[in-house]
């Protein structure tokens, strides 16, 4: 099944990017005073939005 | 309804219970051992995750015998084909619940495709089991749990150095991770709804379908009630006994936290998508066994406790063929009484 491919890929991902963008954020000068909880979401949507984009983006081609 | 048939059917919903107390850890085992999520929470997001993997993503249509590992026209005889399953699930159900009760994390597919084994060694003797895909399951018992190791090693290792290394406030850190352990940890659980609800209900579509008349083929249609039949099987079996094994993978194997919990989630969770397409015999409760053992590891071997991954090890390999020795046994009862 396609689609439920497609989930294991989103998710993955984008558990993994958020992970990636929140090492960042836990980093930077600018965003490490940052509460935990707006990390992890602010990294999650950020996460899931490029890839949904990207998505759609290669499945429009 | 035919005796036999409801037989099966609580034989069915006796072997989604087991799935679920046996395989919960899979997905909530380190989030509970970071202390992530408190049991109460974890078995709740378990149980919504399953259900809703095993409802509505579980597989249509299943192999009358799980992973081909025997011919079912082979056997001929529809009748004994539904025994048959009847007889490895029973089985496998059987070794599933010791395994639970010692708190072993062992792969409930191969324990169902022990059943098998044993169904087609009494029914067509050992020329009738597929040995290649035997072969593939011992490959399991290796491949899997070191893939997992290396790659939430390296996961691990590369979070201590660029981001644990670096930060003025760890716990805020591991309080960060605990978020995206929760994220994983829902992911492996709709996925294992999705994937595994088929070894519970599989056979019992298989008795269905041949006491409906139906033909003895390699493949049998499963009906949605089924699916939410093993969902709810699934979920009773976490919510029961699903603290046994958690209480291996969270805390006995070694210390777990936030980002080390994250990092064998993740690890196993790529591992197991990476296998979807490569075709590599992966088995998800020995990658994530192999992944926590690699996040341990990450601290050096005394982080781990030898005693409890030799058991662990130990009962992968016993697996096939206990439940192929039940299976012998129940089916040889049921043919005498008949």
């Amino acid at each position: 099944m396609v689609y439920e491919n497609e989930i294991a890929i989103t998710w993955t991902l984008g558990i993994g990017i958020s992970a990636i963008i929140a090492s960042y954020l836990l980093i930077s000068e600018k965003t490490k005073h940052w509460d935990d909880k707006k990390i992890a979401i602010f990294s999650t949507l950020i996460a899931f939005s490029l890839i949904l984009l990207l998505g759609s983006i290669l499945k429009v081609r | 309804m035919d005796p036999f048939i409801i037989a099966t059917l609580i034989v069915g919903f006796y072997m989604a219970w087991n799935i679920g107390a046996n395989d919960v850890a899979n997905s909530m085992g380190t989030s509970v051992g970071s202390k992530a999520l408190t049991l109460r929470k974890a078995v709740i997001i378990a149980g919504i995750m399953e259900f809703s993997g095993a409802t509505l993503f579980g597989k249509p249509v299943t192999e009358t015998i799980r992973k081909g590992i025997v011919d079912p026209t082979l056997i001929g005889n529809p009748k004994i084909l539904a025994i048959g399953a009847f007889s490895a699930l029973l089985a496998s159900g059987f070794w599933l619940t010791i395994a639970t009760w010692a708190k072993l994390p062992v792969s409930t597919t191969h324990s169902i495709v022990g059943g098998m084994v044993g169904f087609g060694i009494a029914t067509i003797g050992f020329s009738g089991v597929s040995w290649y895909v035997m072969f593939k399951i011992v490959a399991s018992w290796i491949i899997s749990p070191i893939v997992g190791a290396v790659v939430a090693y390296t996961i691990f290792n590369l979070l201590r150095k660029f981001l644990l290394e670096k930060v003025d406030d760890l716990n805020k850190v591991e309080r960060v991770f605990a978020y995206f352990q929760l994220l994983t940890a829902a992911y492996v659980a709709f996925a294992h709804g999705s994937n595994d609800v088929a070894n519970a209900i599989g056979p019992v579509a298989t008795a269905l379908s041949v006491s409906k008349g139906g033909e003895v083929s390699t493949k049998v249609a499963i009906p949605p009630w089924l699916l939410v039949y093993g969902g709810v099987g699934i979920v009773i079996g976490l919510a029961t006994w699903g603290y046994r094994v958690i209480d291996t993978i969270g805390k006995r194997v070694t210390e777990i936290t936030p980002t080390r919990g994250f990092s064998a989630e993740f690890a196993t969770a790529s591992v197991v998508l990476a296998n979807s397409y490569i075709g590599m015999p992966i088995s998800t409760t020995h990658t994530l066994v192999g992944s926590v053992i690699g996040v341990g590891f990450a601290r050096g071997i005394e982080a781990l406790d030898l005693r409890v991954i030799y058991r662990i090890i130990l009962s992968w390999i016993a697996t096939v063929p206990i439940a192929a020795f039940f299976s012998i046994i129940i089916f040889k009862l049921i043919m005498q009484i008949i």
